[in-house]
């Protein structure tokens, strides 16, 4: 039966080659707009939070003494954040904060680590610096002494290069525990959210310009809906590709009915019930569109294995989406094939003889 | 065994109706050698086409080992068409399959099956069987279509035109299995227009415009 139902697959089938392999471009391109567009939507994520597009703050124009932060915790349901002061020098930033910045922040380091909160126990004075205050500070590895207004810090972590964000360029900033930095210096606090806050409240918690509200979310909004965009219409196009393929598979088994009388004529002849006729029609092109996955899904993963061996990125293959589409696609490669499966199986032994497929 | 009575074939030919099977009247006994003949056009195909089952009468009765096939359910009009081997002029051979596999495909939907070294070794085609259609004369074509109807029993072989495709050499070959095979139990009908063929059979039924006339 297997070797029969391969046979007749491959001996019938052999004029749809080109339509097999358009349903095989077709699902490739299905999978690899969802793989490639999900590594793109991650690296645009990984980029957003670089640049610090998910991060919000409020910075205060007036000293408070009231308990502000802890009703703005509490009503947002804000779970990561940092208070901070920060002061001006000459020549670079200090920014007093909590151990809890690097969450918030993504810190690259070149050598060492983000403040501890271990560090801030026992005040150990830590400290961070950018990259470009190496020189300055005449401190090119951590576990060194520097001397900040007459206070001497021990570096525990020097940036990488180019560490900046829309907040900040971390390059020229020292960091260190917020309890050192608290006189003539702007206050506030960074923080993540998932929801966005709301101008009206924060004005009736701070009263009108008592703060400034950064907040970046609709940027990345307004960016995210845009990749998510296009990669829906680079789906919904790869599906219509897919579409036109499978529309070809059913025409080709239209048409092939015909050129396949004699076939199923012999089969009714030798006792085939309709049924047998339909079961072989559905099986001989689900079996096309299998290969056709199976061949696709082989060539995307080693699409995927060459762009992760020759670009510098790591593409993921994400198993549970790709299998939804995959079945998505044999769901309407299934369907499609009813139309022509069902006027083979009523085709009659006697239309075939007439037809002259079978005398 | 087979029995038509009063059976009425009509087929609408531009606009007009020709009558294929015109109330004829005919009985096959059990383990007959029939012979068919008349000239084209006369309903012998017809004719084996309605005791085959691939065809319905429109008027009379055509009774199968006594029921009526008019009255049959679809599936058990299935029954008669797998009861009956069919074997045709141009062998209806399915070419992607070897000489094996098109034999054995008519067990795919039967149940009963016989072994099919002896029936090749019989036919003597057991030498081809993993060759294609392609590669087989017409007389080794036949025998395979025959090794069909054998492989899965049947007793009772319609054979349309059998020898018409071959030579005189081979059909007289054709006709001698036949015979064998008469002899062994089995029902032999064929359709033919050639005497020589007909001469061979035990009874010969004469049609002429779709009646039997002698």
């Amino acid at each position: 039966m297997g070797v029969w139902l391969i046979k007749e697959v491959f001996y019938q089938r052999k004029r749809h080659y080109l339509t097999t392999a358009a349903v095989c471009i077709s699902i490739i391109l299905v999978l690899l707009v969802n793989i490639i567009s999900s590594h793109i939507i991650e690296n645009v994520h990984l980029s957003f939070k670089q640049l610090g597009l998910n991060i919000s703050c409020i910075q205060l124009l007036k000293k408070r003494s009231d308990n502000w932060i802890e009703k703005l915790i509490e009503s947002n349901q804000i779970e990561k954040y940092s208070l901070y002061h920060k002061k001006q020098e000459r020549d670079y930033k200090i920014i007093g904060c909590q151990s809890s910045l690097a969450e918030i922040f993504t810190f690259n380091f070149e050598s060492g680590h983000f403040l501890t909160e271990t560090g801030n126990m026992y005040n150990d004075n830590q400290i961070v610096i950018g990259n470009k205050l190496k020189q300055y500070f005449n401190c090119y590895q951590i576990n060194e002494s520097i001397i900040i207004k007459g206070i001497t810090f021990k570096v525990v972590g020097i940036l990488e290069e180019d560490c900046d964000n829309l907040y900040e360029d971390f390059d020229k900033c020292v960091f260190i525990f917020i309890d050192y930095l608290n006189k003539d210096s702007q206050s506030g606090i960074y923080f993540l959210s998932e929801n966005r806050l709301n101008e009206r409240y924060l004005n009736e918690l701070l009263g009108k310009d008592n703060f400034l509200f950064i907040d970046q979310s609709q940027t990345k909004d307004a960016l995210i809906n845009l990749l998510d965009l296009i990669r829906n219409v680079l789906i919904v196009l790869a599906f219509v590709s897919v579409s036109v393929s499978i529309i070809c598979i059913v025409s080709n088994s239209l048409s092939g009915i015909d050129s396949r009388m004699k076939e199923i004529g012999i089969k009714k002849a030798l006792g085939a019930s309709s049924k047998d006729i339909y079961l072989q029609f559905i099986v001989e092109n689900t079996v096309i569109i299998i290969i056709g996955i199976f061949i696709s899904w082989l060539t995307v993963l080693i699409i995927v294995k060459m762009i992760n061996l020759y670009a510098e990125t790591k593409v993921a293959v994400d198993i549970v989406s790709n299998t939804g589409y995959i079945i998505l696609i044999l769901i309407i490669g299934s369907i499609c094939n009813i139309y022509p499966a069902k006027k083979a199986s009523e085709i009659t032994i006697i239309e075939t003889i007439k037809n002259r497929g079978f005398n | 065994m087979i029995r038509l009575d009063r059976a009425v074939k009509r087929y609408q030919v531009d606009n007009s109706n020709l009558l294929a099977l015109n109330y004829l009247d005919l009985k096959l006994e059990e383990n007959c050698f029939v012979a068919i003949v008349g000239v084209s056009g006369c309903g012998k195909s017809t004719l084996l086409n309605v005791i085959a089952g691939y065809d319905d009468i429109d008027y009379g009765y055509y009774y199968f080992q006594n029921e009526d096939v008019s009255r049959f359910p679809e599936n058990k009009k299935l029954e008669l068409i797998k009861s009956i081997g069919v074997i045709f002029q141009d062998f209806n051979l399915l070419d992607y399959l070897t000489v094996k596999e098109n034999i054995l495909l008519a067990t795919r939907y039967l149940d009963s099956r016989k072994e099919l070294l002896p029936i090749a070794c019989y036919l003597e085609i057991d030498d081809i069987l993993n060759k294609y259609p392609s590669q087989l004369s017409g007389g080794q074509k036949q025998r395979v279509a025959i090794a069909r109807c054998l492989i899965t029993n049947k007793r009772i072989i319609l054979a349309d035109e059998p020898t018409g495709s071959l030579d005189r050499e081979n059909g007289l070959k054709i006709m001698g299995i036949f015979e064998k095979l008469n002899k062994e139990g089995i029902s032999i009908v064929i359709v033919t227009h050639d005497e020589n063929i007909a001469n061979r059979c035990k009874r010969i039924i004469r049609m002429e415009n779709g009646r039997v006339v002698d």
